[in-house]
């Protein structure tokens, strides 16, 4: 080894020592501080990167509002992906020591991670998350998004009083896409129609011809699809046009991206079912932030990082505490009326809305 | 009957854009003896050059294309001599070098996010329009093209191997790179031009796939892992095979999910995988390439 | 002298395969390099081809230093080597073998594509007769017998532009008869003029072909005459019996 190389690797010894020196002191400095850590996890890379990113900014928009002096914010990434959500949860609470935390998107990753939160008497809020498992995996976990039962029924009430009556379905085949087609043809079929297809596709994907070419065989007067990125959402429609299908298309909420507007007049038509728009003072509020118009589920991490940080004002400090808080609060969010029942669900409403000259508009009941 | 007739053809488009991709992969592997995965990372940027040429700077599409292949052509040799080579000069072995594409591959996807940010890309050459439909088969022009256009590159690309010295000298340097040296061919040489072709290659594949689907930064993994698999099928060290093998892949994934259920589609594909490493590994067309025996 | 090799030396790890061997192949001649098993013979072959990295020491060929040269481009100078355990490509033809031979000491690659085609096929033909190579030219090189493929070898030396053979036990392993076909063969080339280094074990078959001899014994030149010479020289007789 020559004299050059054992300097060098000196030097970043060094170098090392004493980052992880200064590292070391900050933390204790904190500690000693009494500060209350927050956490927000999402994917912010990957599939489900464009939802994740709004809502983390959704949540630091109330976080920087609040601007209280002894909250931290730390903020992970769980790259869309259900087992970095438990390995990023761990972290926080080992490592960060949260006290709650505003995520995961992906039902599968919440429900991985909540375990972990409610071993370590960590609130989750969830601002996207709409498996109906969630509703039973714990007393410290919430959420600010209705479950799919809400959006499974509307669904499946909206198609049937638009007079259709042979529907296929098309979704995602994990726990979202399941449990929302689940709901869909309970529903459904018991208001008299009839479900005639009935294709999954794995997230991700990119080509659903064949499922599509089944659908079409099947011949349905309308196909409600069901997807969460964006890039399938755009990748299903597209098809859905280049392969000649005429039924009605509904959406799921997912749909609701701008990325689908770019498809020109082929998505003319299609209706998505949207839980209720945000708020106009959030809209603006939102604008003038970051200079666009808030995308989904921003709101409602908006809504979860309010409630958390309304927990705190009130003199909460530990999960547990914040927990108790949540339970007992009631507010007008960004995203809705905000009311946590005994399962830590909200309500929520929903809206159909319509792709019409190129714009998403909201259909009038 | 039409819902058959439809799924063959859905394969036929499914496994054109697998040997898009598994033609340049295909050329670079056998010539190297090495996985070089980063080339999905070619298609994808190539993707995104058209779309930041196209539809962010409006250039013009035929020029467009054109600087896109000179693009990732050289992309695919910087590859090469920036990490390969020196890789190799230093006794790196065989696995090491599919760790650095494999690092090479995420690096630049997370490059492209940065750039251009997670949200679908769309290109926007061609209009979204229903399909021509014709006895009961329904199919996109821009679909017929790629169809063409893999079949023209299966007809270059067998000539180019069978018939031209530089193609010659690639299977020579893919069989035994120490005879290829002791009898005077300079196997460095021979490289960069794999790297070349195949990564221009690659940029043929980019410009299809950007017009026929979206572009979002992480496509580039799945597209490598179908890729791959159609050339493993095909042979894997049949450059022209690997395009026969993406089309068995992408007909046996559309017909398959008409037996069974369509989340198995994958499943489909990595089954296939394993049976020919498995039973054949020299793939449909490949040789199996004896042993001398003393 | 086309071929000078001075203080050549190298070691792996502990192992000296050459200790400070000097020889020169003149002009013209059947040169042979004989010794024991282990003296050095094969590795000074891959040192002078550039395989092998030596540790010090100078080769010249035809009076220019080439230590400096990589692999090919030692190759296009015009020497052609053979190894002594067969290499051939596995997914080739005896065509394809012929014609890289042929061709691959310029890279010129996209052009003469067409042209030539013919006198190309010609003097291919015309390399396998010399050898005696019986086969049709789009055999695969894994379907020839051992005793072909030795003499595919041998073709895509010759073949092969050149002013210097280097041949690595051209007979190793062949039966009498195609032992004294090749040794007609080479007979036949150094009479049209070409320069021969060969490697050899078997003492008989150099004796009344080559015109100087040099015996190697761990790593170093111990002997070095005409054939009579050596067959005479206690100090050849004692390596070879010694070991």
């Amino acid at each position: 080894m020559t004299k050059g190389k054992i300097f060098i690797i000196f030097l970043v010894a060094l170098g090392v020592l004493f980052t992880a020196g200064c590292a070391d002191t900050e933390q204790s400095e904190e500690a000693v501080e009494d500060v209350i850590v927050i956490g927000i996890m999402g994917p912010y890379t990957g599939g489900a990167a464009a939802y994740g990113n709004a809502a983390k900014d959704g949540a630091m928009l109330a976080f920087d509002e609040a601007d209280l002096p002894n909250v931290r914010v730390v903020v992970e990434d769980t790259k869309s992906e259900t087992r970095e959500a438990a390995t990023v949860m761990n972290k926080m609470v080992s490592v960060d020591n949260v006290q709650a935390v505003v995520g995961d998107l992906i039902s599968a990753a919440t429900l991985a991670a909540a375990p972990i939160a409610v071993q370590n008497q960590v609130v989750m809020i969830s601002p996207a998350s709409t498996s109906t498992d969630i509703s039973d995996a714990g007393e410290y976990i919430f959420r600010t998004i209705p479950g799919d039962d809400g959006q499974g029924l509307f669904a499946a009430n909206a198609m049937h009083e638009k007079g259709f009556t042979n529907v296929a379905l098309l979704y995602t085949n994990d726990q979202y896409g399941n449990g929302l087609a689940n709901i869909i043809t309970k529903e459904f079929t018991a208001l008299g129609g009839t479900i005639v297809a009935d294709e999954t596709y794995e997230a991700g994907s990119s080509d659903m011809r064949t499922q599509l070419s089944k659908i079409r065989n099947a011949d349905p007067d309308a196909i409600y699809v069901v997807s969460n990125t964006p890039d399938t959402s755009v990748a299903l429609l597209r098809q859905i046009t280049e392969m000649n299908i005429a039924s009605q298309i509904f959406g799921s909420e997912g749909l609701k991206v701008a990325s689908i507007l770019e498809l020109g007049s082929s998505v003319e038509g299609i209706i998505i079912t949207s839980v209720s728009p945000e708020s106009d003072e959030f809209r603006q509020k939102y604008m003038d932030a970051y200079g666009e118009q808030p995308p989904a589920f921003a709101a409602q991490a908006y809504d979860a990082a309010t409630a958390i940080i309304m927990a705190i004002e009130q003199g909460a400090t530990t999960g547990e505490q914040i927990k108790n808080s949540l339970y007992e609060m009631e507010f007008d969010g960004a995203s809705g009326h905000i009311i946590f029942d005994e399962k830590g669900d909200v309500e929520g409403g929903y809206v159909l809305v319509e792709v019409l000259n190129g714009t998403f508009v909201t259909m009038e009941e | 009957m039409s819902l058959l007739a439809q799924s063959i053809i859905n394969g036929l488009i499914t496994g054109s854009i697998y040997a898009l991709v598994a033609a340049g992969y295909s050329l670079i592997y056998s010539t190297n003896n090495f996985m070089h995965f980063a080339h999905g990372i070619s298609v994808v940027a190539a993707g995104y050059m058209v779309y930041w040429l196209f539809t962010v700077t409006g250039t013009p599409f035929y020029l467009t294309c054109i600087l896109t292949i000179f693009f990732s052509a050289f992309f695919g040799l910087a590859m090469y001599r920036l990490i390969y080579l020196p890789l190799q000069k230093r006794g790196a072995s065989n696995v090491i070098l599919l760790i650095a594409s494999i690092g090479i591959l995420i690096f630049f996807q997370n490059v492209i996010q940065i750039i251009f940010g997670s949200g679908v890309k769309l290109v926007g050459y061609i209009e979204v329009v229903s399909g021509v439909t014709f006895a009961g088969i329904t199919m996109t022009p821009l679909q017929i093209v790629i169809l063409v256009v893999s079949f023209i590159i299966f007809i270059l690309l067998y000539q180019f191997m069978q018939k031209t010295k530089l193609g010659r000298n690639m299977r020579a340097v893919s069989n035994n790179r120490e005879l290829a040296s002791i009898v005077g061919i300079n196997h460095i040489r021979v490289s960069d031009y794999s790297f070349l072709i195949g990564s221009a290659l690659a940029g043929v594949a980019g410009i299809l796939v950007a017009l026929e689907q979206n572009l979002s930064p992480f496509m580039g993994t799945n597209l490598m892992i179908k890729g791959f698999t159609g050339a493993v099928i095909g042979g894997i060290n049949n450059v022209p095979g690997s395009i026969v093998g993406s089309f068995v892949l992408g007909m046996a994934e559309n017909l398959g999910i008409l037996v069974l259920p369509s989340g198995y589609k994958d499943a489909i594909a990595f089954s296939l995988l394993f049976l020919f490493l498995l039973f054949k590994p020299t793939g449909i067309l490949g040789k199996k390439e004896g042993r001398f025996d003393k | 002298m086309i071929l000078s090799c001075r203080d050549i030396y190298k070691r792996f790890g502990g192992i000296k395969a050459i200790d400070g061997c000097t020889f020169a192949v003149e002009q013209n001649k059947i040169t042979a390099i004989i010794g024991p098993n282990g003296s050095g013979k094969t590795t000074m072959f891959n040192v002078i081809s550039k395989l092998v990295k030596m540790d010090r020491g100078i080769i010249e060929f035809n009076g220019k230093d080439v230590t400096p040269l990589k692999d090919y481009e030692f190759a296009r100078l015009g020497i052609s080597r053979t190894f002594q355990d067969v290499k051939l490509f596995q997914n080739l033809t005896i065509k394809e073998h012929l014609q890289i031979a042929i061709s691959a000491s310029n890279e010129r690659f996209f052009l003469n594509l067409l042209k030539g085609k013919a006198s190309e096929t010609m003097f291919i033909n015309e390399v396998l007769d010399l050898v005696g190579l019986d086969k049709q030219i789009d055999t695969y090189a894994t379907d020839l017998s051992y005793g072909q493929r030795k003499l595919l070898d041998l073709a895509i030396a010759i073949a092969k532009p050149h002013t210097l053979l280097m041949l690595d036990e051209p007979v190793a392993g062949v039966n009498p008869r195609l032992r004294d076909s090749i040794k007609e063969i080479l007979r036949e080339l150094n009479d049209r003029g070409e320069s021969i280094l060969l490697i050899e074990h078997d003492m008989n078959f150099v004796m009344d072909l080559v015109d100087h001899i040099f015996v190697m014994d761990a790593g170093r030149v111990i002997a070095e005459g005409v054939p009579e010479e050596i067959q005479k020289n206690p100090n050849v007789l004692e390596a070879y019996l010694g070991k």
